[in-house]
């Protein structure tokens, strides 16, 4: 209850006095001697009671009469407030980002005090009050339904449940969320309670600006103090995946970008370990701002799903520490050669010498040219045909494109087994054949462009990138587009091997069959070195993989209206099955197997690296948030939360409603002390006081004694 | 009485104005002396009753010799006796007859004036009259009395009255008809304090034993009108006990029970041929007499 006027209010012991009054002037009783008792015993007995009553109701309209009336003026308006068990409708919000794990005082986390704070609210509404919980990252255990409850029992059960998180909170989303409760609810406007640390991370975000709530709300944010750091901060910047295709018993090195986001030096360790338990702890030292990768070998051995986990060690802040890394080593490719094995020479054992992929995964198989559109539905993990083949059929050509832009691999050769290259190869190839140059005692030839991605896997693989003594009896020299990187050659008039890209894809242009009577490479091991580098190249990400920062939600993952599954592999575990379109955003680092219809997705998350930056909004206002009506207090444990809600919670004027009860306990007073009342009686005496028998009439007189005797009643 | 020798409850002025007024009965009533008043036996007056056959030891000179002449019968000429009456006056000195409101004068005084005032009248008229007190049960008894010296002691009564308490009207009457022997007027002054039916038992018996019976009803006008207001605490002159009474909330109704009783009263009166006569306090005496003698 507010008083506009209290000055009234406190006038309101004066409503006493007609009870002072009453006592102390209360009329004396006259005490009267009376010939008899006997009509007073005849009359009704409750008229004595009667009288009492009407006595106290007089008394009790008057003291109503005067309290009314102070109220009223007092103007007062009653407000549904917490103290009072009011309607209110309030939503808290507590941030479980990262940064809230954060010691902030007292032995406790940033999120203890969250927390705490907000189950200190819930318990102090009264049981009227609407609430909610929403948390800043989403978390499918602290899952509060889509409207306000009065169930504080749930709701402090609720807040128990949430825990820290990696991941970094989605502010517009949560408001969004909190301003829909509030809207739902009948009522309408509310409060909006936000515990949080301000992290810039979550307050700068651009979306904020575009959110806007009407003026029945009202947003808190109490900002809980964040003690400065002073051990030095890595974190996992990002997750560097090998530009290959990932296939069995083909070793992996998985380069973890690690950040030093602190001004102090770090010194570290990366930790990791997989699924097959292989554990590795790599020690480094981070200067501060500087970044650095670290590799972590993974070799899946066998097809299926594989994941790493890395962690950082040592530093000051654990919430940005972690990153897991699920792959999907598919099963055995195919290298699909378009045309007879006797075309390719050694290539075909050297994607497959056992030709049952069970030393390279893969294995090779052979078809016309006709059968290529085929291959996209089968996805070969890359197509080596010959020049000749490529330049004969424009259909074919047409689907190799859409092959190669897709991300497969194509190897365009000349048949070892037949000489001339004849047709012309199509323009989209950006490559062609010149005439054709031969010795008979070989021309060596040199790695060219050595920087390239292509000599660095085969540097990785043989520690070198110069093939030597290499030489070419036979080849094409090759005519390339600016497209093409030269690889292997006599000089650059004179390539016999180039590289380009091309979408997604790669192309790989020889002027040189792999065979011995063309050239010596096929009696070195580079063949088989160049051969696996070319049939795995690409990326390893492939459409089922999803890379994520915790706090984001998988985008692309298209159930076409079934349910979808969630499987934790690593990491806390998720329990969710419903709509995709539902899917909980990820909040902890971890792998995950979404599965969608009979489709699987391999989701990687890894902790937020904004996490731990030390940087918070200073202030009373959030800048982002400016068609928000919103203040930013310190929290203070000790605080009493009720005060926010003053002014913002409903109110009514009980002005009015005060005025027409004053004016109908002054009605009542007026009937109970009834001038009509009193008239009707007045006429009552007279005609109660005719005379019983006969005798004179009332004035008149009689003369006696020289002295005029007024005559009453006579009878008989 | 006073210094000048006056009666205060019979002043000169008052017994000058009464002189002349007489008071009748409406039944025969036995008398020895000659008065006013018819007797059922036949007498020596002026007014003829009937003829009787004459009876051998009948006086001669009291045959008829004209009705002889003409009928050749002795019949004997009766008359009516006219004789003279015994009145007793009743007077109520229970506690309520103390009561004074707005009336000139307390309602003793009033009786005792009306008291004083039938004594003097009867006696005037050549009848013998007596004065009883009365509240519970009979007081004093006076002789009747058909002399103004006799007279004196019952006004000196009246002027030394001392009220008696509760008063028990009908317990009285019953009382005074055993006293009372043979035919009398019995003038009643009292407020009749007392539930009708009770009042009229004790005049029924009364009347059966061949008394004429008038009441005078005295009231203050007070106690008619209720002319009292507030909050008051009413305190019985008679009985124990009080109320705490709002006459402005309980006056209707009061008036309303005070109708049922007069009526009651008056209706019973008239039931046994008694007579009624209702005075307030504020009324003349002399005029109060007079409804009296008119019934009379």
């Amino acid at each position: 209850m507010i008083f506009s006027t209290p000055i009234f209010f406190y006038l309101l012991p004066l409503a006493g006095l007609p009870v002072l009054f009453h006592f102390f002037f209360k009329q004396k009783k006259r005490r009267l001697l009376f010939p008899t008792l006997m009509f007073f015993h005849r009359t009704d007995p409750r008229l004595n009671s009667r009288r009492k009553i009407h006595q106290l109701l007089l008394l009790l309209m008057r003291v109503l009469l005067i309290a009314f009336i102070l109220l009223a003026l007092s103007r007062p308006k009653f407000q549904s407030s917490v103290q009072m068990g009011g309607r209110i409708s309030v939503v808290v919000v507590v941030d479980n980002s990262g940064s809230m794990s954060d010691p902030a005082g007292d032995d406790k986390t940033k999120l203890e005090f969250a927390v705490q704070g907000a189950k200190k609210l819930v318990s102090s509404l009264g049981d009227s009050a609407k609430m909610n919980v929403v948390t800043i990252v989403e978390d499918p255990a602290v899952a509060s339904g889509d409207s306000l409850t009065s169930d504080r029992e749930s709701l402090l059960s609720l807040l128990d449940k949430i825990v820290p998180t990696d991941a970094t909170g989605n502010a517009h989303r949560t408001l969004a969320k909190a301003f829909k409760l509030l809207k739902s609810d009948s009522a309408g406007g509310g409060v909006v309670h936000v515990f949080t640390d301000l992290q810039e991370a979550e307050w700068t975000d651009d979306a904020l600006q575009s959110e806007s709530a009407d003026e029945s709300i009202n947003v808190y944010l109490h900002r809980i103090e964040s003690k400065t750091r002073q051990q030095a901060n890595a974190a996992i910047s990002s997750i560097q995946f090998p530009r290959q295709k990932i296939l069995a018993r083909h070793p992996l090195k998985i380069g973890v970008v690690c950040t030093n986001n602190s001004e102090a030096t770090a010194n570290i360790r990366v930790n990791s370990i997989d699924n097959q338990d292989n554990k590795s702890t790599q020690k480094m030292t981070l200067e501060p701002g500087r970044s650095q990768i670290v590799e972590v070998a993974i070799s899946p051995d066998t097809p299926g799903y594989h994941w790493l986990k890395t962690w950082i060690e040592g530093d000051g802040f654990a919430a940005d520490n972690q990153a897991s890394t699920g792959i999907v080593c598919g099963q055995t490719a195919t290298v699909l050669f378009s045309g007879s094995p006797g075309e390719f020479g050694v290539l075909p054992t050297a994607f497959s010498p056992d030709n049952y992929g069970q030393l390279t995964g893969m294995i090779s198989e052979f078809s016309r040219s006709g059968q290529i559109p085929r291959a996209q539905g089968e996805k070969p993990i890359l197509i080596v045909t010959t020049w000749k083949e490529i330049g004969q059929n424009n259909q074919v050509t047409s689907n190799l494109r859409q092959y190669v832009e897709a991300g497969g691999n194509l190897l365009l050769v000349p048949s070892a087994r037949r000489a001339g290259t004849n047709a012309k190869p199509p323009a989209w190839l950006g490559a062609g054949t010149k005439s054709r140059l031969s010795n008979a005692r070989g021309i060596k030839v040199e790695s060219m462009t050595k920087e390239s991605g292509f000599w660095s896997r085969i540097r990785e693989a043989t520690g070198t990138a110069s093939p030597e003594n290499i030489s070419v009896f036979t080849f094409y020299p090759l005519e390339l587009s600016e497209e093409f990187t030269p690889l292997l050659g006599i000089d650059f008039e004179r390539v016999a091997f180039a590289h380009r890209e091309l979408g997604l894809g790669n192309i790989y242009v020889s002027g040189t069959a792999f065979d011995p009577r063309w050239n010596t490479l096929p009696l070195s091991g580079l063949i088989v070195v160049m051969a696996q580098s070319i049939a795995v190249e690409g990326t390893a990400l492939e459409e089922t993989m999803l890379s994520l920062i915790a706090g984001e939600s998988p985008k692309g993952i298209n159930a076409g209206g079934q349910h979808v599954e969630v499987i934790s592999l690593v990491g806390d575990e998720i329990d969710f099955e419903g709509r995709a379109s539902d899917i909980p955003v990820f909040s902890k680092s971890g792998v995950y197997l979404v599965k969608a219809g009979s489709e699987e997705f391999c989701v990687s998350v890894r902790s937020s690296p904004k996490e731990g930056l030390m940087q918070f909004l200073e202030g009373s206002q959030v800048q982002a948030m400016e068609k928000i009506t919103h203040s930013v207090v310190d929290y203070n444990p000790a605080d009493e939360l009720q005060k926010y809600h003053i002014g913002r919670s409903r109110t009514f004027e009980l002005f009015l409603p005060l005025v027409l009860l004053a004016t109908l306990a002054l009605f009542v007073e007026g009937w109970l002390a009834n001038p009509i009342r009193a008239r009707a009686e007045k006429t009552m005496r007279s005609e109660s006081t005719q005379p019983p028998g006969q005798g004179k009439q009332p004035g008149d007189t009689l003369s006696t004694s020289g002295q005029e005797v007024p005559v009453g009643r006579g009878g008989g | 009485m006073n210094e000048s020798g006056e009666y205060r409850f019979l002043p000169a002025h008052m017994a000058e104005r009464l002189r002349g007024i007489e008071i009748g009965v409406r039944r025969p009533m036995d008398g020895s002396n000659q008065g006013l008043h018819r007797s059922p036996a036949f007498g020596s007056s002026v007014e003829f009753a009937e003829y009787r056959e004459y009876m051998p030891g009948d006086p001669i000179s009291q045959i008829d010799w004209p009705v002889y002449a003409r009928s050749d019968r002795y019949v004997i000429r009766r008359f009516h006796e006219d004789v003279s009456i015994r009145c007793y006056v009743l007077l109520d000195i229970s506690g309520s007859m103390g009561y004074k409101g707005s009336g000139a004068m307390s309602k003793i005084e009033y009786a005792s004036y009306l008291a004083a005032a039938m004594l003097y009248v009867m006696i005037q008229q050549s009848d013998t009259s007596s004065l009883i007190t009365f509240d519970s049960q009979i007081r004093s008894y006076h002789e009747p009395t058909g002399t103004f010296t006799r007279l004196k002691p019952m006004l000196l009564d009246l002027e030394n009255l001392t009220l008696g308490k509760a008063g028990d009207i009908e317990a009285v009457l019953h009382n005074a008809a055993e006293l009372i022997k043979g035919r009398a007027l019995i003038i009643i002054i009292s407020d009749f304090l007392q539930e009708p039916e009770k009042i009229i038992r004790g005049i029924n018996h009364l009347y059966h034993d061949g008394k004429d019976v008038s009441l005078f009803h005295l009231m203050d006008p007070t106690e008619m009108n209720m002319s009292i207001s507030g909050l008051t605490e009413v305190v019985s002159m008679e009985q124990e006990g009080k109320l705490i009474v709002d006459f402005g909330l309980i006056k209707e109704s009061y008036l309303k029970q005070l109708r049922i009783y007069l009526d009651q009263l008056r209706t019973g009166c008239q039931k046994i041929r008694a007579d009624y006569i209702f005075a307030d306090t504020g009324m003349d005496v002399y005029d109060a007499i007079l409804q009296r003698r008119k019934i009379g």
